[in-house]
C-alpha cells in the first residue's frame, strides 16, 4: 500500500470501527442476520472459549478460596498458640495469687457484694473534708456503718440516715476508725481518723511497719476485699516504748469521686 | 498462514484465559498487539491490514464489535508512521514505539467504553498489564525481530 490509499484505508477502518461500536450496528435487523450466521459458524470457538473461561474462573476462585483458608488457618493456629500460652500465665497467676491469698489469710468466698451508687451532693463547708452528704438515705435503705467506697478507696462510713441523704464521715474525721491491715500482712491494727494524717493505733515496736506502705480497710467478717485507705507517711517511737507512732496520710478525695458506692453491711 | 495461525490462538489464549486474570477484561495484556507491532515492524504498511483483521476477530469473541477494529488499526497505523521516519533501527526505537502504542491503546480503550458503559477498574491493574506488554515485546523483539532484521 503506497500514499494517501494507505492513509485513507486506516483512517477508514478506524472510523468505521468506532461507528460500528458506538451504533451498535450489529443490532439492527440486516445487519443482525449477518452476524448471527457468522456466529453460528464460530460457535464452536466461541463455546469452547466460554468454557475455558468459565473453568479458568473457578479454579482461581477455588485456589485463592484454598489460599485463604490456608492463611487464616496459620492465623488460627499461631492464636491458638498465643492462647495456650496465655491460658498457661494465667494458671500460673491464678496459683499465685491462690498462695498469696493463702499466705495473707484473704477470705475466697466474697459474697457478691450488695450496693448502691450514689454521688456527693455537698461536702464539708470547712474544706477539711470530714464529711460528705451524698444521695441516698432511708429511701434506699442505707444504714450507720455502711461503707462508701470510689473505685477501689475508701471514702469513708455512713455517720447518719436521712430521707434521702446520709452523711458520711471520711478518714480525714476523728469520728473515723476501722480495722487495717499493712501491705501484704495480715496483722490488724486499728485506723483513727485525723485531719491531714490519721493514726495507726498499738503498732509494736518490731512490727515491720515502714514508710510508704499502704494501708488497706478490711472486713473482718471477711465479705467484702479489701479497699486501699491511706500510706504511711511517718513513723517514729512514740511516748509509749512499747509502741511505734505511725501517721497514715488518707488517699481518699471524695471530691473526685464522680460515682460512689455506697456497700451495705450484712442485713 | 502460519501468521494467521498465530493470530487466531493469540486472540483465543487473550479472550479466554488472560481476560480472566483482569477486570474488566478489555484492559488485559493485548497479544495480539505485540504480535501485530512484530508484523508492522518487519513488514511495514502490509500490518494495517492484519489489524483489520485481528481487530474484528477480537471484537467478535468479546463481544465489542468496533472497538478492537478501530483502535487495533490506530495502534499499528501510528506504529507504521513511526518506524518510517526512523532511519536506523534499535531496541529503544522498536520499544519507544511499541510502548506509545500499547499505551494508547489502553488509554483510548478505556476511554471509550467508558463513553458507552459504566465500570470500575483499578490502575494498578491496568499499569501491570501494559508491563507485561512491553516486557513481552522486548523478549519478541530480542528473541525474533533482531535476528530477522
Amino acid at each position: 500500500m503506497k500514499g494517501g490509499r494507505f492513509h485513507l484505508l486506516t483512517i477508514g477502518g478506524v472510523v468505521l470501527g468506532l461507528v460500528l461500536f458506538f451504533t451498535d450496528l450489529s443490532r439492527f435487523s440486516y445487519v443482525r442476520a449477518v452476524v448471527v450466521a457468522f456466529n453460528t459458524v464460530i460457535s464452536p470457538v466461541l463455546n469452547l472459549k466460554e468454557k475455558i473461561l468459565t473453568e479458568t474462573e473457578e479454579k482461581i476462585d477455588v485456589y485463592l478460596r484454598t489460599v485463604d483458608v490456608s492463611r487464616e488457618n496459620r492465623e488460627l493456629k499461631e492464636r491458638i498458640r498465643k492462647l495456650l500460652l496465655r491460658e498457661k500465665e494465667l494458671e500460673a497467676c491464678e496459683s499465685e495469687l491462690e498462695s498469696l491469698r493463702k499466705l495473707l489469710g484473704i477470705s475466697r468466698g466474697f459474697s457478691r457484694l450488695d450496693y448502691v451508687v450514689s454521688r456527693a451532693v455537698y461536702y464539708d463547708p470547712s474544706g477539711f473534708d470530714q464529711f460528705l452528704i451524698i444521695e441516698g438515705g432511708k429511701d434506699r435503705n442505707l444504714r450507720e456503718r455502711d461503707l462508701v467506697v470510689s473505685k477501689d478507696k475508701v471514702v469513708g462510713f455512713v455517720e447518719a440516715v436521712f430521707g434521702s441523704t446520709s452523711r458520711v464521715v471520711t478518714p480525714l474525721s476523728g469520728k473515723f476508725s476501722c480495722t487495717v491491715v499493712v501491705g501484704g500482712r495480715k496483722k490488724r491494727y486499728i485506723y483513727r481518723g485525723g485531719y491531714p494524717v490519721g493514726d495507726l493505733l498499738h503498732v509494736r515496736i518490731e512490727d515491720p511497719v515502714r514508710e510508704g506502705d499502704r494501708v488497706f480497710l478490711i472486713d473482718t467478717e471477711g465479705r467484702t476485699p479489701p479497699f486501699l485507705l491511706g500510706v504511711v507517711e511517718k513513723v517514729r517511737r512514740g511516748k509509749d516504748p512499747f509502741f511505734k507512732e505511725v501517721k497514715v496520710r488518707p488517699l481518699t478525695d471524695p471530691r473526685e469521686a464522680e460515682y460512689l458506692f455506697v456497700i451495705r453491711r450484712g442485713r | 498462514m502460519r501468521y494467521l495461525i498465530l493470530i487466531l490462538s493469540l486472540v483465543f489464549v487473550q479472550t479466554s484465559l488472560l481476560q480472566v486474570f483482569f477486570s474488566p477484561g478489555f484492559v488485559a495484556p493485548d497479544l495480539l498487539l505485540i504480535a501485530l507491532l512484530s508484523r508492522a515492524y518487519l513488514t511495514g504498511r502490509d500490518a494495517v491490514l492484519w489489524a483489520f483483521f485481528g481487530g474484528a476477530l477480537l471484537d467478535i469473541m468479546t463481544d465489542t464489535l468496533g472497538l478492537n477494529l478501530a483502535l487495533e488499526t490506530l495502534s499499528v497505523y501510528l506504529f507504521v508512521l513511526m518506524n518510517e521516519k526512523i532511519f536506523f533501527k534499535t531496541w529503544l526505537t522498536y520499544l519507544t514505539g511499541a510502548g506509545f502504542s500499547l499505551l494508547l491503546k489502553k488509554v483510548l480503550s478505556l476511554v471509550v467504553m467508558s463513553v458507552k458503559f459504566s465500570f470500575s477498574f483499578s490502575f494498578p491493574s491496568v499499569l501491570l498489564a501494559l508491563l507485561l506488554e512491553v516486557l513481552i515485546a522486548s523478549a519478541v523483539y530480542f528473541a525474533y525481530l533482531k535476528k530477522k532484521e
